[in-house]
């Protein structure tokens, strides 16, 4: 066994029972590690009619494959389960530095089933496992927590991964937390563990990781950190220069292919932050919940969530375990006006926007000190940003009035407001309880006056990349098992990613109109199945997504994962393999009762109607027919999303 | 001869072929690939590029076949 440990954990939180389980290596073989195990697991294990947060569910802690071995990039942790926010397959992951402790102590992942009776928090050390009292630290944020279990850790070298008030609330956008306020966020992770009663994780163990070939692992490292090293910006890029370069994206005519690496640079100076204001002028970046543009969120508003202004107040960058590129950032925040934070993480270019743009908020204090609320409440940014917005809409159309809003006035880009309003959210009180399950619960407590403003697909929020600007990111943010997320694919991600050189089966990119994204094509269809099934083989490698945008010819996972292994497959074989994980979650989703189309993106998302101003003004794009595309490609039936027969055959998953 | 270009979206993409190749006369070099799509003179000393995925100034020689990468922009976050 080489990468993997061919052990996991189950730990019964109802009878407290604690029990290791082999794993054969077959199963590595077909579904990876990371995801894929997860997905082999869950189908396997959670009966149709679990109630996401009841006994049934089970909620996987799981590393990747790669993680631990000397490989780059490839140090994030999975969280799996039945998600409550959606009633099918959820995940969620994470950077930071737990997932080799995952491995270190012997397991390749560990799944909890049922409910404690009282809190408690799973410790694990060389010694084995135990479940010990957590009632010290319920109710604490996930920061304090964590900084408590560690320190009475006697193990110096420890990881905790821990929820905070939102998932002791069972909110249904809360995550997991670790390394003071980095969360797994998405799919209501958050509330599944809040709902078993589990605070923590305390990982302590320090059992070696092996790999087949450490020499060649070590060679292909070398190889890619040289070239990010020789990745930096020229001196003229300052981030007044990035609306310009999005202004100019946005009058392109034609597409090419990128080399991905190229982009390293802008990451290592600024992390994604850079897309604050790269994004408002070509129309990436959503506008006033998806119905504004740059003539809404203008230069006077874009200029004061400048990047450079951002780096100013860094003043320590960070990486991720294994991670050459270092794109995280803590900022002091001591001046900041709303509170008494002392510091933050760099916010995610998705929390400003989701914060920000989406709001009508340029007051970067404010989104700095929500950033760090929510950090240590463990919310997802995405999903609370994109609720905010949903509020603020329905205030703006009287569906929410004072009355309702325990006197908030609710106006766009009222920055008090909102933080008020975020406040109420983490602690389930007034309007904040209804809105603390997102905006498709949300508008179900409302009324149906209030459902054409939630943005949602299947009742997850989506990222903050507008789907209309490319629309493979509409056909991801529908066809995914867990829908609504922004890291699986888009076409400027095909076009950086290469996989036409490794994988026979990948459209080649050259260069062609940009108009050709909005034709339900085959050709579109596939290269969306190619980013869905790369996208699995990252998850199951343990590996970071921004990675994967550098360019399968520079981040050469395909031979760090033979290295690892010794199974000497071709790029072609790991992709059937990330065929298999990917339909292995869509039946997870079938058995479960989800319908796919009800996954579609609601139809603003689609351009329906479509904007009136703004470099997206008039477009619009036919969502139910490139879902059904893609399905058709992938081999699930393009009638109902479910897969065929003929699929689970070939994958070997009848 | 021919070269491959690798360039976001924002350069003037207009000398290139279908298939992604830059046309150049033997002993072009990497300032003339920047005339060829046309960057405006004040940039292309603030220009940093990559041939064959090394670092390599203005005044280097393209080859027959030599991949040239600049700028990208990959989204995400």
């Amino acid at each position: 066994m080489k990468g993997y440990l061919g052990k996991v954990l189950l730990v019964d939180l109802s009878s407290g029972e604690i029990t290791p389980e082999e794993i054969d290596d077959k199963i590595y073989e077909k579904y990876m590690s990371g995801m894929g195990l997860g997905a082999y697991y869950l189908h396997k294990n959670i009966p149709e009619d679990a109630d996401p947060l009841g006994p049934e569910n089970i909620l996987g802690f799981i590393s990747g494959l790669l993680t631990g071995t000397g490989s780059l990039m490839t140090g994030r942790w999975m969280v799996v389960c039945k998600s409550p926010l959606t009633g099918g397959w959820g995940d969620a992951n994470c950077g930071g530095t737990l997932s080799p402790f995952i491995k270190r102590c012997g397991y390749d992942a560990i799944f909890f089933k049922g409910i404690s009776e009282k809190p408690v928090y799973l410790y694990i050390d060389d010694n084995g496992a135990e479940l010990r009292d957590a009632a010290h630290v319920w109710g604490k944020d996930a920061v304090e927590a964590e900084d408590t279990l560690s320190n009475e850790c006697k193990i110096k070298k420890n990881a905790v991964a821990t929820i905070g008030k939102a998932g002791e609330k069972i909110s249904l956008i809360s995550g997991i937390v670790n390394d003071q306020g980095r969360i797994a966020a998405r799919s209501g992770v958050g509330a599944v563990m809040g709902s078993k009663k589990l605070k923590a994780l305390v990982l302590a163990g320090s059992k070696p990781i092996e790999s087949h070939d450490p020499a060649k692992i070590k060679e292909i490292s070398k190889e890619f950190s040289a070239k990010i090293k020789d990745q930096n910006l020229p001196g003229f890029m300052k981030g007044w220069v990035l609306p310009i370069m999005s202004k100019l994206m946005s009058m392109a005519k034609n597409a090419s292919a990128m080399d991905g690496l190229m982009a390293a640079g802008i990451f290592k100076k600024w992390g994604t932050v850079f897309i604050n204001t790269m994004g408002i002028p070509n129309g990436d970046s959503p506008v006033k919940n998806w119905k504004g543009s740059v003539k809404d969120f203008n230069r006077k508003y874009y200029k004061h969530l400048n990047p450079d202004l951002i780096i100013k107040k860094q003043t320590k960058v960070y990486s991720c375990y294994s991670c050459v590129m270092a794109c995280g950032g803590i900022c002091d925040i001591k001046d900041n006006k709303y509170g008494d934070f002392t510091h933050t993480h760099k916010p995610e270019y998705e929390t400003c926007c989701s914060f920000g743009t989406l709001l009508m908020n340029k007051d970067m204090d404010a989104i700095y000190y929500i950033n760090e609320l929510l950090n240590r409440a463990g919310m997802d940014s995405i999903s609370a940003g994109n609720t905010v917005a949903f509020a603020l809409e329905c205030y703006e159309n009287g569906v929410l009035t004072q009355k309702d809003t325990d006197g908030l006035d609710l106006t766009w880009g009222n920055a008090e407001a909102i933080i008020e309003l975020v406040k109420l959210m983490i602690n389930r009180q007034g309007i904040g309880d209804i809105l603390a399950d997102g905006v498709k619960k949300g508008a179900e407590k409302i009324g149906e006056k209030a459902v054409p403003y939630g943005m949602h697909a299947g009742g997850q929020e989506p990222g903050m990349h507008d789907s209309r600007l490319d629309p493979m990111l509409g056909v991801h943010y529908s066809v995914e098992a867990s829908p609504g997320k922004h890291t699986t694919g888009a076409n400027l991600f095909y076009n950086g990613s290469h996989l036409w050189s490794y994988v026979s089966w990948a459209p080649e990119i050259t260069k062609y109109p940009r108009k050709e994204d909005f034709d339900v094509s085959e050709i579109n269809a596939i290269k969306a199945m190619a980013n869905s099934c790369y996208k699995m083989i990252i998850d199951g490698a343990g590996g970071c997504w921004l990675a994967g945008t550098l360019g399968v010819q520079h981040w050469k996972i395909f031979d760090w994962l033979n290295a690892t292994t010794g199974w000497e497959k071709s790029p072609d074989e790991y992709m059937e393999m990330g065929h298999r994980i990917q339909t292995t979650r869509q039946m997870f989703n079938v058995k479960h009762g989800i319908d796919p189309m009800s996954f579609k993106i609601v139809d603003r998302m689609s351009g329906k109607p479509p904007l009136e101003k703004g470099p997206l003004a008039g477009v619009s794009f036919d969502i139910e027919n490139m879902m059904r595309k893609y399905w058709e490609v992938i081999g699930w039936d393009p009638a109902t999303g479910a897969p065929t027969d003929e699929v689970k055959e070939k994958l070997e998953l009848k | 001869m021919k070269v491959k270009v690798y360039a976001a979206p924002f350069f003037n993409l207009s000398a290139m072929d279908e298939n992604g190749y830059v046309s150049l006369k033997a002993g072009s070099t990497v300032n003339s690939l920047y005339k060829k799509l046309k960057i405006p003179f004040p940039l292309r000393p603030l220009m940093k590029s990559f041939v064959n995925y090394k670092p390599a100034k203005r005044n280097k020689k393209l080859e027959e076949g030599d991949i040239v990468s600049m700028l990208s922009i990959i989204s995400g976050g």
